[in-house]
Order: structure tokens, then sequence, then C-alpha cells
């Protein structure tokens, strides 16, 4: 690997950049359950061994409180920085985040700079059950004022991380649960950036264009190789971010493959396949040769069961057979 | 009952107390002026007349200093005008005109806001000003910059969780926050006693080892005291402290409610408004003259928000996002 | 051989349609070779039907007044002599579907309708918004297209390759064998603007009258009209709005114009649909202003702007270019052309060409009884008619209708702005 690049783990892709940005700008604390004992966030030195208790907090289990704290201390001009652990927490800390977070400046008709990272990990993690590996980034996406990234990469985890900690605006980080340990080449630069609102074509292709985001990407770009020895040639586009969402390049691939696939691991129904696909088939409808296709979890809660869980989420073998239907409509 | 820890209080001297009276005024005009606007006009938001209260938000504000953080959650405009807002803003916000603080956004349900003097604003879901005034708090204490946060709530609000996660953390960091609860016995219509385990909502405080103090809220100066005991406190990183102020809510819980479940008459005889109260400390004929200024002040104000111009739908997009 | 023949509309040279008007023998009654069957009008003229064979009428199929092709079948003839009760026979077997012999058909039959009897029903074909958007763009017939896709599918790539179709080299041209040259395939838009002049150039029967027009007033006019209005930081107006202002008021006092000829009927369009011809680097195309008479001369000015510039930039979308009820064109905005006749833009009946405007000496009475020589802003518009829908005194009164908008009754196209 040559000397700039690394081969580190997601999670710990995160947390470098976290502690890059921390040492650069007094203002970014970090709060959040077990992150002083260095739960999280684990560094050599330790989050609170180097920038101290005040900046690095433990916290009760309160959702709401944590949520709360943060938009507040951001309105106060702070940068705080807080992993919930769970994006199916976001329910518990609903009226802070949704409201509060998402629509503070605009109900005061004030859009001062405000920077809050909120880092919700979302996915299943084999067997934690159906309150502990849901996919929320949809809410995140329906309550404007937000913004929303996806890293599907350690690069990106790294890159976007930063990008959210130089953000004017609230970000929620929807880290993924499957992909937090999972090594990658990361750019050792401590100036490295991701823009948020870009996507990035993770493998080029002229047959269809499969558009995916975090933990499903790795599956799409396996669909992908498979289905190249069957001679259909997928572009996979890795969405990095959902909010705002990169409609050129996705609508310009559709426009040159005309066949769309989304792909995610959120529930199906009223999954954000559901508006990628509305917003293709409104704005590309004359390109498309085929409707535009979608894969999600069934809409089922997920069971414990590891088992069974599995079933319920997009595989491969599913996303491959979803693309063949594709192809021959 | 009153946990107050002893400490010298300071008491307002009389140019303060003239600016509390003439701001106490302010308000009363702007309730007496909503009264009448909700009735004759159709009026887009719900007004919650605060008449009777004043003492509570006046009071408190004037000892806080300029860069305190306030965020509240009561009702009527006191604590708007205490912490040092014009009344032609706050008018403007409630017809919906751009000349609002909110721009014309905030209409109907207030949103009064002017960070420069430490007026955050508010969130219409009743016990959101917990976790925000801590995080106020924890910026304070982690830039050690001395200022204080203040949550003002209802007794209604006080049985929220956010309460509770916020009361834990902040009594346990000592966060420089105090919570001001006005207590008008009301829950909307439900009386307070009908769904509370204890009398005082200041009761609470022992459970997070934090002074619980019960003040007179019909006297703006008994107020005044308590408030800044528990500041001094918190600027000098002792923590939290909760206030809870005795109010009398003299109209419904909004403009209009019938009341049915008040016996009025009787609760009536009991009434000590507040202006009365703060004028009775003031010199002979100041409170008239305060009074008549502040009528004047309100009526311009009241004709410069009639006359300013409606948002367009140039505003819709406007503040959603910083840099865009 | 079967008693009974197919009866088929035969072939003559470039004749398509043909509308039955009578039949001259009766069903049953005998026919000898030569003698006339039944009397057809076609795109051309009316002509009869001669029997190539004796024979007798076994039935007719089709009535008088149904409109058939030439190579369709009108009903069944046998042969002569044959009986009447077996002829009865052969028509019930023939109408019982398990029993029916394929009847040969008779006379000149074109491959092309036996290829056509013998294909099977097309099942119901579904063709994705891609390959109808491209169909459109490039005038491709989609039925008689063979799909290369899934299921026999029709794809975009068939559709282009249908409409990019280049026969292979290009085709010799007799005597030219000796000279050197280069050529280059034609777009699929240019020959289907080959397709619509030629056809539109063989169907109707168009003339041209042109008439001057003064337009010094409405140049004074407009001048006034721009200055206050650039004063207050507004766009200015066109001269070529301001005749399209005039045109749609002359169009909606003289329906006649704005109008559609069929063989049937003379179709008077009720909205004034107005196309502008625009060139484009890859041919000419006429977007339509739809409901121009409502527009002032602003609005024109804008609509004309506006669609121009989305023709040359190619982003006129489909609804952009139908519907046009008539169209002017200003092929004086390139350079000082005397005289705007152009080809009639089917279905219409009528198209006005603007050539240049030029300064000319023209001779104005002097008032004394004699004449004086003025130099003078001076055009003379062009209007290109169907003869058979219109005649020449019309045409000359909706010129001249115009011309007295243009140089009398300017202020009503200034009219509120």
């Amino acid at each position: 690997m040559a000397n700039d690049m690394q081969n580190i783990g997601y999670n710990a892709a995160m947390s470098q950049a976290l502690v890059e940005e921390m040492r650069r700008d007094d203002s970014i604390f970090v709060l959040g359950q077990g992150v002083a004992t260095g739960g999280w966030f684990s560094t050599e030195k330790g989050l609170a061994a180097e920038f101290g208790a005040d900046r690095v907090l433990d916290t009760n289990i309160s959702e709401a409180f944590q949520a709360g704290v943060v938009a507040g201390a951001a309105i106060a001009g702070m940068k705080p920085v807080i992993n919930m652990g769970f994006g199916d927490f976001a329910l518990i800390a609903g009226d802070e985040i949704f409201h509060k977070l998402a629509k503070w400046r605009y109900m005061h008709g004030d859009s001062f700079p405000m920077t809050a990272v909120v880092i919700f990990p979302i996915g299943a993690m084999g067997g934690a059950g159906p309150e502990h590996s849901g996919c929320s980034e949809v809410l995140s996406m329906h309550y404007p004022g937000l913004k929303v990234v996806v890293p599907a990469t350690a690069a990106d985890a790294k890159g976007l991380m930063r990008a959210a900690l130089r953000e004017p605006n609230p970000v929620i980080f929807h880290s993924s649960q499957a992909l937090g340990w999972t090594k990658g080449p990361v750019p050792v630069d401590d100036e490295y950036i991701v823009p948020i609102g870009k996507a990035n074509i993770a493998r080029a292709g002229s047959g269809a264009t499969v558009i995916t985001y975090g933990s499903m990407l790795p599956r799409c770009l396996q669909v992908a190789e498979r289905l190249a020895g069957e001679g259909i040639d997928l572009e996979v586009i890795d969405l990095r971010t959902l909010v705002p969402l990169d409609w050129p390049t996705v609508l310009a691939s559709v426009r040159r493959t005309h066949r769309a696939l989304v792909v995610h691991e959120a529930v199906r129904t009223a999954g954000a396949g559901a508006e990628i696909a509305a917003r293709i088939q409104e704005e590309a409808f004359y390109d498309l040769e085929a409707p535009v296709l979608r894969v999600g979890a069934l809409d089922v809660p997920l069971p414990q069961h590891a088992a069974l869980e599995a079933m319920c989420l997009p595989s491969v073998d599913g996303i491959a057979a979803e693309a063949r239907k594709l192809m021959s409509l | 009952m009153n946990n107050s820890p002893q400490s010298p209080l300071a008491s307002p001297g009389p140019a303060l107390l003239a600016q509390m009276y003439r701001r106490m005024a302010v308000t009363r005009h702007i309730e007496r002026l909503m009264a009448r606007h909700v009735r004759e006009h159709k009026f887009s938001g719900w007004w919650h007349p605060g008449e009777g209260q004043e003492a509570a938000g006046i009071g408190a504000t004037a000892a806080m200093a300029v860069d305190d953080y306030l965020w509240y959650q009561g009702r009527g405009c006191s604590w708007a005008i205490g912490k040092g807002m014009a009344a032609e803003p706050i008018l403007a916000d409630l017809l919906g005109k751009v000349t609002g603080s909110t721009r014309g956004k905030g209409a109907g349900v207030p949103h009064w806001s002017d960070r420069s003097i430490g007026v955050m604003g508010e969130g219409a879901t009743l016990g959101s000003v917990y976790p925000l005034a801590a995080g106020s708090a924890l910026a304070s204490k982690i830039r050690r910059d001395g200022r204080v946060s203040l949550a003002d709530f209802g007794d209604g609000t006080a049985a929220r969780g956010t309460f509770h996660e916020t009361m834990v953390h902040a009594a346990a960091w000592k966060l420089p926050l105090v919570y001001f609860c006005e207590n008008n016995a009301y829950l909307v219509g439900t009386k307070l006693r009908d769904v509370s385990p204890t009398e005082n909502i200041a009761d609470y405080a022992a459970g997070y080892h934090i002074p619980g103090v019960v003040v007179d809220g019909q006297d703006a100066v008994a107020v005044y005291e308590a408030v800044t005991t528990a500041f001094a406190r918190a600027r000098a990183g002792e923590g939290p402290t909760l206030i809870e102020a005795k109010v009398f809510r003299r109209q419904g819980h909004y403009a209009g409610d019938p009341q049915q479940y008040r016996d009025i008459e009787a609760e009536l005889k009991h009434y000590r408004d507040p202006l009365d109260v703060l004028g009775a400390r003031l010199e002979d004929g100041q409170a008239a003259q305060l009074y008549a200024e502040a009528e004047t002040e309100v009526q311009q104000a009241y004709a410069a928000a009639q006359a300013a111009a409606e948002p367009d739908a140039s505003v819709l997009y406007q503040d959603l996002y910083h840099g865009q | 051989m079967s008693l009974l023949n197919e009866l088929r509309i035969p072939h003559m040279g470039s004749v398509e349609n043909a509308k039955i008007l009578n039949w001259l023998v009766a069903e049953g009654a005998a026919f000898s070779a030569g003698q006339a069957l039944y009397e057809i009008e076609t795109d051309k003229t009316v002509l009869e039907v001669e029997a190539e064979a004796d024979g007798v009428l076994a039935r007719c199929e089709a009535r008088e007044g149904d409109e058939r092709k030439v190579g369709d079948r009108v009903g069944y003839v046998a042969a002569a002599g044959a009986a009447a009760g077996d002829i009865a026979a052969a028509l019930r077997a023939l109408d019982a579907p398990s029993t029916t012999e394929a009847a040969a058909p008779m006379g000149q039959v074109s491959a092309e309708v036996s290829a056509d009897a013998a294909e099977p029903e097309p099942a119901a074909v579904r063709h994705s918004p891609l390959v109808r958007r491209l169909a459109a763009e490039h005038g491709v017939d989609l039925t008689s297209l063979r799909g290369s896709g899934p299921g026999g599918k029709v794809t975009g790539d068939d559709v282009l390759a249908a409409a990019g179709q280049a026969a292979g080299g290009v085709p010799a041209v007799p005597g030219y064998e000796g000279v050197p040259f280069h050529a280059v395939a034609n777009s699929a838009r240019r020959r289907a603007i080959a397709r619509r002049l030629s056809e539109a150039a063989r169907q109707t029967a168009a003339l041209t009258a042109d008439m001057q027009v003064d337009l010094g007033a409405l140049l004074a006019r407009r001048a006034e009209v721009n200055a206050a209005r650039k004063a207050r930081g507004e766009e200015g107006v066109s001269v070529l709005a301001c005749v399209a202002k005039a045109l749609a008021a002359v169009l909606r006092a003289r329906p006649a114009f704005n109008a559609t000829f069929t063989d049937s009927h003379y179709v008077l369009w009720d909205a004034v649909n107005l196309g502008i011809a625009v060139d484009t680097p890859d041919g000419l195309v006429v977007p339509v202003i739809r409901a121009a008479d409502r527009l002032d001369v602003v609005g024109l000015t804008e609509a004309i702007r506006a669609l121009a510039q989305r023709a040359r930039d190619g982003q006129l979308r489909p609804d952009e270019l139908d519907g046009g009820t008539f169209t002017l064109s200003n092929p004086g905005s390139v350079g000082p052309v005397l005289r705007a006749e152009a080809i009639i833009n089917p279905p219409q009946v009528a198209l006005l060409g603007l050539p240049a405007m030029l300064h000319t000496p023209v001779a104005l009475p002097d008032g004394a009884g004699g004449y004086r020589v003025e130099v003078r802003p001076v055009m003379r518009p062009s209007l290109t008619f169907d003869h058979r829908a219109l005649d020449g005194g019309q045409v000359i009164e909706f010129l001249n209708d115009l011309r007295l908008r243009l140089e009398q009754d300017v202020e009503r196209l200034f009219a509120a702005v």
C-alpha cells in the first residue's frame, strides 16, 4: 500500500477524522454512552485523555436528553458530536432530532451556522433484534433541515465525518453497523474530505444503473461481478449522501443505461428507494426501457433469530435475481 | 419547603424597578391588545394569554445578564419583553409580518428570538426546553464564559421525561442551569393536584440534591431575588436550582377559553395583580406615568406591525440551511 | 380449385385509397370479362373496376361509401356457370370456421398483400417510453419494426438503427461516374423533412401571392413603446411579434385560413396555434405558440424568443411541435431576400412568409393629383396558400386586411403594453 494510504476499519476511520478535527477546533466536543471510556471511538490515547473531561462526556441512557443537548449546544455556537448507538433510537429522540435540530432555524427565520453531528449506526448486526437492527435513514430524509450521509467505505467514513464537522448545518451520520469493522484503504491525509452531496460511481457500466448506499454496496458490487459473467454490465452508484441527494449523477446514469434498480437494507415499503424510484420516473421517464425496480428488506420487523433475520435482508442472490428481471423487461 | 440557601440578596435599585415596571406594563398592554385583536380579527395562530403571570418573566429576566441564555415556553410575552425585546418585532411576529423577529416564519405560536440578547427562541413541543437549555449551559461550561442558562416552563410541563433526563445530568455535571417553573395550578383545564404527587413542583429538587425554591410569583421583586441567588450559585459552578413561582393565570388557557373547569369568581378573590404589587414599590405617580408611556409604545408598535408587509412565497425555502 | 375466389381491389399505379362508390353488378348476377363490376373514388379520380374474366358475383362485402385501400377484399366471385345452390353452400362453408378452405385470391395481388395474410395477428405490443420518444423524434414507424429486445421487444437501439439505416453506400448518380465527390449520410431529421415536403408539394395545389406593406407607422410606434419599456427596465417588443399579432387577428377574422382541408371536410380550427419556422443546425423546425391570439405583443415576443432558443438547443418537447394551424416564416431575418414564398406545412392550408424589410423609393400621392417619391420602409409578405381550399379573391382580401392592420391600425397592436 502506498505511503499515503492506510488499511484501517470503518469505525476507526470515523474516529480518526473526529480526533483530527477536535485537535483543530476546540468548539467540537463529544458525548454519548461510554465515549469517555473509549467505547466507540477507540484511539491509542483515548479521547478523554487527550481532550479532557470537558470535551468528552459520558451520559446516561437518555437519548432525548442527548439529542436535545446537542441541539441546544449547537444553537449556542458549539459543535457537538454524539453517537447514539442505533438508528432505531432516533424514535426515542424524535422531537429533539426531527423538530428541534431540523427545524429550529427555519421556525425562527434565522439560518445561522449550526454544526451538530448525530451518529446513528443503522442496519442488522446478526441477531440484534427488531429494535436494534433497523434502518431509520428515511426519517432523516423526510424532515427538511437536516443533511444525511451514508458512507459505505472506510475512506468515505473518514471523509464524510470531516465534511460533517465542517458543515454549518446539522448532519445525521448513518454509519453502517455491518461495515463497522470492515477494513479498507483510507488516505492518511488529515485534510482528506469527501463532499456532502456527491455520489460515487463505484462501478461503471452500460446495461443498467444500480443505485445503493451503505451496507448494500459490497453486495451490489458482488452482483455486478457475477452478472458480468452473464453478459450483463451493471453500473453501480454509491449515493454516499441521501440529503442532498446527487440527482444529476443518478439521472445522467439512468439516461445512459435506460434501466434502474435501487437497493437498500431498509424495509422496502416507503424506504429511500421509493423516493429515488419516483424521482427517476418523473425526470427520466422518456429514457426508460423498463420500470424502476427496488430491493429492500421484507416488510416485517427484523426477527432476533440470526438465520431468520438473514432471510429478511437483501442477499446477493436476491439482488442478482432482481437485476436479471430488470434486464428481461 | 423553601430550600433557598442563605446568601446575601441583591434587591433591584430604583432604576431597575422602573425598567421592570415599564416592561411589565408593555407586556400587559400587549396582553390587552391581543385579547381584543383575537376577538376582532381572524388570527392565524394560537394566543395563550399570560395576564396575571407577568411578574415571573419580568422579575426573572431582570436578574439575567444580557448574554445569559433564556429558553422560554411560558404564556404571554413577559419573558421576551423582560429580556429586552421591543414590542414591535413581537407584535409583528404575532401578526405574521416580515418585520417580526422570525421574519414571518414564526407567526401565531410565538417563536420570538434574538440571540444577540440571549432570547434563544421557543419550541412548540412543551418540554423541549430542558435539554436545549442544558445544551447552552454545557456550552458555557466548556467555554468557561460564565453565562447561565434558564429554562422557563409551566407546571403542566414538569412531568415530561426530558425534565428528568436533563436535570439528572445537569445536577451531576453541575451545569450552569436554572429551571424556572411558573405554577398556575392548571394544565390547560386539569388541576395540577389531580395529576401531581406533590403540592409543589419544587419538591422534585430533593431527588436531584439541588435546591428547590418556592417563590411568590405575583411579586416581581421576590422572583428577581430568587433568580439572582440561583444565578450566583450557577456562575460559581455549584450547579442548578429549581425555582417554582406560584402564579395566577388570570385568563383562560387560550384566548376564548370558556374556563368551565374553574370557579374564576372564587379564585379572583385572592388575585393580586402583579402590576399593582410592583407599582407599590415605585415613587408616587411614577407607575401611572410609566403605564401611560407603555401604552403609547404598544399602540405605535401595533400600528407599525399592522402596516408591515406579509411574507410572500420567496421566504419558503429561506432559512432551511446555512449557506444556501 | 375452390368454387369461390376473393375479389380484391386491383393495384393501379400509385393509387392507395379507394372509396367504394357503388356496385354496378348485383349480388348473385353473372358478369363477363371486361364488364365494370364496381366504381371507386381514388385520390386522383373516379374509376370503374372491370372483371378480368367471366364469373358470378357471389357476395359483396364492401358497401357503398366504405373507405378501402388497394388490395383489400371487397367480395367473392364464383366461376362462370356456377349454380346458385353450390355458391350458397360454398359461402356457408366459408363462414363456418372449422371447414373454411383458404380461398385463393383472384387477380393482381401484390406480394405485400399475401405476406400480410400469412402473418399472424401481432400480440399486444408495449413500447417503452424511451422507444416512443425516439420513434417520435426520428420519425420511425413502430408498427413495422421488429424488436431485438427480450421477447421480441423493440428497444431504443432498434429504433435508432431503423432511423439511421444508411443503405450501405451512396446511390450512384447516372452520368456522374467520373466526377469526384464526398457524401454525408442524411440525418433522420433531414429525411423526415424531405418526405414531408415532397408529400406537401404533391398533395397541395400551392400558389403564392404578395402584397406590399409600408411599415413606417409601425416602426415609429414600436420605437416609442420600446423606449418607454427600456426606461422601465423591460424588454423591447420585436417587429416579428407585431406582425404575428396582426396576423393572429386576421386569422380570427378569416377562419378559412386557419384550417385543414380534407377530401370530405373543411376543418376550421377554433384555436389559433401559430407555428414559427426556426432554422436549426439540424434543419427547419416549426414550434407552435398555442392560442397565439390571446397573447399581446410582449407575450408574443417572449414566446417566439423562448421557442426559437429551445429549438436551437434541441430542447423542444413533442407537444410543442404539434397542433399548429398556421405557420409564420421569417426568412427576411437572415438576409435581404425579396420574396418569401414557402412550402405549405401540412395539414395547414396557408403560410405567411416575411421577406426582408428594405428602405425603398415609393411613389406616394402628392395631394395634387400627382406623385412624389419618398423612401419608405417596405416589406412584401408572401402568402402561400392551398388553392384546393382557398381562392384568389379570399387571399387578396386576407393580405389587404393584414396590410391595413400593419399600416393604419397600429395602436391596436400595442394596446396594453
